[in-house]
């Protein structure tokens, strides 16, 4: 069992530049882009689509997350373009067994590797930051998209308590990572 | 129905400086208000789960109580206001809170203590006459509301101790009966 870090390293996101991205701390003008997400018909592994105030207090909790606990989602903007591209990172609300890490691309952003490039440098920070030895994926198991993500990433399902009773549990081996 | 929602962060006039954002944080006469740590999540829970949030539609459960501490403190990140636990003698009491977001048509003041037994001493005046003061002053709002439920007599008397005037042409969120109580700069009350 993995457990949220002791002082709150990061009370809001650093940021992290990789190939084609940059990622931090999400502002408020994401939000008309978790919005859209949100309330389409893509966010049915998330419980979706959702009204306008259920996506706000979603993306509003999550961005709570950094001073509270010291993680959260990045946002991720291209790099060349500044146009953003999604977020990924790593969330515990209530009934989360442990810290998972979690992603989300716009539509246009989508196929191009976006996820799996924000995810590799989320879960290369969180072994940096916090030394966990493992981080997890809840996933919908009719989501083939992400569990297909979740394994490019090396993710290996493991018999382990998920957000829901029916999520499969895809586990980040980190400590081969320095 | 979804209320319209302006894609702007709300008070952002010229010439005026806003601070107290990344930490905010204020001594009063009797208690510091800051920003919510997580330590103080049993207390906001365990108020937000009980029949005493029964004017804020509860009580509610405790994934939603989750929800809603990250939110207040996230507005601080989005918006550069948001919820702060009020603390006497280093020990969370209550919160007050400037929000905003599509849930409300405009910022709003709010303000709850955890325990009845911190009531009737002056504790949530002194925490939201502080905020009320920032949030028009260096905040640089030019008004804000606290929407408040017509069977909370409580919050009415305070709302009206702390200058409030009942404005029943404003925007109400949701559709639950709603008084509006507002709250304008000094300089533009005259």
């Amino acid at each position: 069992m993995i457990a949220r870090p002791q002082h709150i390293a990061h009370a809001s996101a650093p940021v992290l530049q990789t190939e084609r991205l940059t990622m931090r701390m999400p502002r408020f003008d994401d939000f008309a882009h978790r919005l859209t997400f949100l309330a389409s018909t893509r966010a049915e592994f998330e419980g979706g689509p959702y009204d306008t105030l259920t996506a706000w207090r979603i993306f509003a909790s999550e961005v709570g997350q950094w001073p509270l606990m010291g993680f959260g989602p990045f946002s991720m903007d291209d790099s060349k373009t500044g146009a953003y591209l999604g977020e990924v990172g790593i969330y515990q609300p209530q009934g989360y067994p442990e810290p998972e890490l979690g992603w989300f691309v716009t539509e246009a952003a989508e196929g191009k590797g976006i996820a799996a490039e924000g995810a590799k440098a989320v879960l290369l920070w969180a072994r940096q930051s916090f030394g966990w030895d493992h981080v997890d994926n809840y996933i919908d198991p009719l989501n083939a998209r992400s569990i297909a993500l979740a394994q490019r990433l090396g993710g290996r399902q493991v018999a382990a308590p998920g957000a829901d009773p029916t999520d499969m549990v895809m586990r980040h081996d980190l400590r081969s990572l320095a | 129905m979804t209320p319209a929602f302006s894609a702007k962060i709300p008070g952002t006039p010229s010439g005026r400086v806003s601070t107290h954002t990344h930490n905010p944080s204020f001594s009063t006469k009797r208690l510091i208000l800051r920003l919510p740590v997580i330590a103080d999540f049993p207390a906001y829970r365990d108020f937000v789960t009980s029949p005493r949030a029964m004017f804020m539609g509860g009580p509610h459960d405790a994934a939603k109580s989750w929800d809603w501490f990250c939110y207040d403190v996230a507005q601080w990140a989005l918006l550069r206001l948001g919820g702060l636990t009020i603390t006497l003698a280093g020990k969370p009491i209550g919160q007050v809170a400037v929000c905003y977001g599509p849930n409300f048509p405009e910022p709003e003041l709010g303000w709850f203590l955890f325990d009845a037994a911190h009531e009737h001493q002056g504790f949530a005046f002194e925490a939201a006459s502080t905020l009320r003061d920032w949030a028009l002053g260096l905040r640089g709002l030019d008004t804000i509301v606290s929407y408040i439920d017509p069977a909370n007599a409580g919050s009415i008397r305070l709302a009206t101790r702390l200058g409030g005037i009942l404005d029943p042409k404003a925007a109400t969120p949701g559709n639950a009966p709603c008084l509006t109580y507002r709250f304008a700069a000094p300089q533009e009350i005259s």
